[in-house]
């Protein structure tokens, strides 16, 4: 029992833990019906109902539980949160990715953008392979599985993959590599201690809870914890899409088209002969409110059937139906971070090799074929500490962003994260104190290409 | 005057064109009263800075050829050429001879400002500072084609000048025959003491028979011979006409230009618009929104000087998109233009009935920079020139 050093401070005492307590609980053990039976239920965790004070609702202040303490926290199952926690995990720290859908690969298999841009440049020489270690590992394995990728090995370069076979090869590299692993959770709040990251705040079925960590890695794409935890960030409003597939499409009889139109095959080609994907470009918006989110995925699935009825109403197309829209909307951009470094197409277009490289993205559309350093300091925030930025959200500027954007950049800047964290937690340091030149080094014995 | 400060000179006004540009615009017509005066006749214009050319042009009248005696750099690297086949022999030197007869020169001249009063000064390339500034365009010279040309004529004054030395300068240069007819307007042959007697050109017959010929050809070359096409030109740039006829070719804004946009023009057959800069956009080079050196440099005006915010409203040329091809279209990733657009002028334009975006160009906003033309993946975008009054 501790000794009480005055009346006041017993009674502020006393007042703060009545206020702490009864909101969160553990409501002990509840009955549950399985089946004919009644049995006994683990505990659920409740932060206690939200309530009406003078009008307004207010979530009482509570106690949030600690799921665990971890040495990487990687925040988001996209193609590089995968990468990071298994670059991580591989160097071997104890790393627990979370996810809030039910599967990995966030939009390449729940959004069904299912090519890999920007894998490769073109030389002289031929195909230069730029996306390599972990990224291209995965690639590799996608190849082994029957119908997993096509256009994927030498000579060839942006893949298409399987999004299911995606899902079930990252959810099985994982596993190996004994990442800790919890779906079905929503990244809500970073945990501060001053301008340190300490952990992220999820909501689940199972209530809010915490997981502690030395870093963090932001891998939501839309940067949802560097924005939580104040990381300076640009916002950004783009296209949003929502991709589906078709099925049938090898049963398209075009003897019957009219000739000339419509002999092309809509969407764009899958491992499956019999399906297509069909990327959309649907309207600008803002992929941070929710009103648009829900307002595109009704008008966008609605825009879908449509065109898929007026495909099926051209002769020979018949049989074409719609296998199925994207689980995930198609989000393009909605923040960037400001990094200490941020690439710019200028600099892209020079050229430009950045000491803190982390590897190399394949040729652009747009920068045509030139393989791009992604630089360290892209990752990392301008002020907050312990934290890392991985995928579509790292720094970069308005024209660059669309390239960082796409698959293969993510690959590269995936496994950065995820070996920057590995090495600051091996040395004790902050991602910004980092020497590049070890960075590098263990980037290097993990297969990333630097050009 | 001694050699050595002729050098120092020469080399004085090389340095200060390379390295303050912006000098040229002022320091060609002040130095070639040929240039100032043909350019802005070709134009129609009087402009205010042909007072700029005054001082040369009085010195010329009072003092025989003083350009060519102690400031000019073409004339000083042909003098030297000539000397390598030996001394040269005292009537050949700079200028000796001119006068005594009717030299070329005289009827380049001449029929340069005849061709100027008909829109197309002729000859007014071969001015020495066009040749000389021409020569150190070519660095800038992003193609190798016809060009180069521009580049050419410093070194073609230097082989005549060993072919035949003394030639260029004496019999050849159209600055020179300007300043000899300028120095006879008040100086006959005979007469010591300078003073001005506008009638006593020797051959007044033969000047006014070279001055129609440039106006006559000038009226035929520039008019049904020019090339209906139009070019882009540099922003500020007067109408095309005045443009190609004003231009005196001296490659300062090929050099000047920051991002090598600028560029001869050689693909056309329009004989008057011949190596007259026009733009070119390749990569993601463009006319950066806060440059207006091409206007700062041209020594003629053909390139106004216009204030930034002026210079960015003038429309250089109107951009248009194959919007079948456009990978928006195809539904391929890209946008790239509407992120490129300094000016805000491409944006996305969602249509609700086909539920897709496409690209569209804010005509009021688009001056035609260019920026969106090199960066487009399947280049469907392009700028054409603008219809201007």
């Amino acid at each position: 029992m501790r000794t009480v050093d005055s009346r006041r401070e017993f009674l502020r005492g006393l007042a703060v833990g009545s206020m702490v307590l009864p909101a969160g609980t553990m409501l002990g053990q509840e009955a549950i019906h399985l089946g004919s039976r009644v049995v006994e239920a683990p505990n659920v965790y409740r932060s206690g109902p939200a309530v009406i004070e003078n009008g307004k609702v207010v979530q009482p202040r509570h106690e949030i539980r600690v799921l665990s303490d971890t040495e990487v926290l990687v925040v988001g199952g996209g193609c590089a949160g995968v990468i990071a926690a298994l670059a991580a995990a591989r160097a071997g720290q104890r790393v627990t990715l979370v996810e809030r859908y039910g599967c990995f690969g966030g939009l390449w298999t729940a959004g069904l953008v299912l090519i890999v841009l920007a894998t490769h440049v073109k030389t002289q020489a031929g195909l230069t392979k730029c996306v390599r270690g972990i990224g291209d590992e995965l690639l590799q394995r996608l190849l082994a599985i029957k119908g997993g990728i096509i256009n994927q090995g030498p000579g060839m370069r942006n893949p298409t993959s399987d999004p299911e076979a995606t899902k079930y090869v990252m959810a099985e590299m994982l596993r190996e590599a004994g990442v800790e692993i919890l779906l079905h959770s929503w990244a809500v709040n970073a945990i501060m201690q001053s301008n340190d990251v300490k952990g992220v705040v999820f909501e689940s079925k199972s209530s809010s809870y915490a997981i502690t960590s030395r870093i963090v890695v932001d891998a939501t794409g839309d940067g949802d914890v560097y924005a939580a935890a104040g990381a300076e960030h640009v916002r950004h409003i783009h296209r949003i899409g929502l991709v589906h597939r078709l099925g049938n499409v090898d049963r398209i009889d075009n003897s019957t088209a009219a000739a000339g139109a419509g002999t092309r095959k809509p969407g764009a080609v899958t491992p499956h002969p019999s399906v297509r994907w069909v990327n959309m470009q649907g309207p600008q918006g803002d992929c941070l409110d929710v009103k648009t989110l829900t307002q595109t995925e009704l008008d966008g699935r609605r825009a879908v059937w449509q065109q898929v009825k007026a495909l099926q109403q051209r002769p020979g197309h018949e049989q074409v139906f719609l296998l199925d829209t994207a689980s995930q909307l198609g989000i393009r951009a909605s923040r960037t971070l400001k990094g200490l470094v941020v690439p710019t197409y200028e600099e892209a277009m020079k050229g430009k090799r950045y000491r803190d490289s982390v590897g190399v993205g394949g040729g652009g559309d747009f920068l045509g074929e030139r393989a791009c350093d992604i630089p360290y300091g892209a990752l990392v925030p301008v002020k907050v500490d312990n934290l890392l930025a991985a995928g579509r959200c790292i720094a970069g500027d308005n024209l660059m962003m669309n390239y960082l954007r796409l698959i293969g950049p993510c690959l590269v800047s995936g496994q950065a994260a995820g070996a920057a964290a590995a090495l600051a937690v091996q040395r004790r340091r902050r991602p910004r104190d980092l020497e590049v030149v070890q960075l590098q080094a263990l980037l290097k014995k993990q297969g990333v290409h630097f050009g | 005057m001694p050699f050595r400060t002729r050098l120092g000179a020469s080399v004085l006004l090389g340095l200060v064109l390379w390295f303050f540009p912006e000098v040229w615009r002022l320091a060609a017509p002040a130095l070639s009263p040929f240039v100032a005066i043909c350019s802005r006749v070709a134009r129609h214009s009087l402009a205010a800075d042909l007072v700029l050319a005054m001082p040369m042009l009085v010195t010329a009248i009072l003092y025989r050829r003083f350009w060519c005696r102690h400031l000019c750099p073409v004339g000083l690297l042909s003098e030297s050429c000539g000397k390598l086949r030996g001394p040269l022999a005292p009537a050949s030197g700079t200028a000796a001879r001119a006068g005594s007869s009717w030299p070329p020169a005289r009827f380049f001249a001449l029929t340069t400002l005849g061709g100027a009063v008909a829109g197309y000064p002729l000859l007014l390339w071969m001015d020495p500072l066009a040749l000389f500034g021409g020569f150190f365009s070519v660095a800038r010279i992003a193609r190798a084609d016809l060009s180069a040309l521009s580049a050419v004529g410093l070194p073609l004054v230097m082989l005549i000048s060993i072919v035949f030395p003394g030639k260029w300068c004496a019999r050849l240069c159209p600055l020179g025959g300007a300043q000899d007819l300028l120095a006879l307007t008040a100086r006959p042959r005979d007469s010591g003491r300078p003073r001005l007697r506008l009638g006593s050109i020797s051959h007044p017959r033969r000047a006014l028979l070279a001055a129609g010929a440039g106006t006559i050809f000038a009226a035929v070359a520039a008019r049904p011979w020019a090339s209906r096409r139009r070019e882009i030109r540099p922003p500020g740039a007067v109408d095309e006409a005045a443009f190609k006829g004003g231009c005196i070719r001296c490659g300062s804004c090929v050099r000047a230009c920051p991002t090598g946009i600028i560029q001869p023009a050689v693909e056309q057959r329009d004989v008057t618009g011949f190596l007259a800069p026009r733009l070119r956009f390749s990569g993601p080079d463009y006319c950066l929104q806060d440059c207006n050196l091409c206007g700062r440099v041209c020594p003629t005006g053909v390139i106004r000087l216009l204030p930034l915010a002026e210079k960015n409203r003038h429309v250089i040329g109107i951009v248009s998109i194959n919007l079948s091809e456009c990978y928006l279209t195809l539904e391929r990733e890209c946008g790239i233009c509407v992120a490129r657009c300094p000016r805000a002028a491409i944006v996305d334009t969602f249509v609700r009935e086909t539920y897709q975006t496409t690209v569209k160009v804010v005509r009021e906003k688009c001056n035609g920079c260019g920026a969106c033309v090199g960066i487009c993946p399947p280049g469907v975008i392009r700028i054409e020139a603008a219809e201007r009054a």
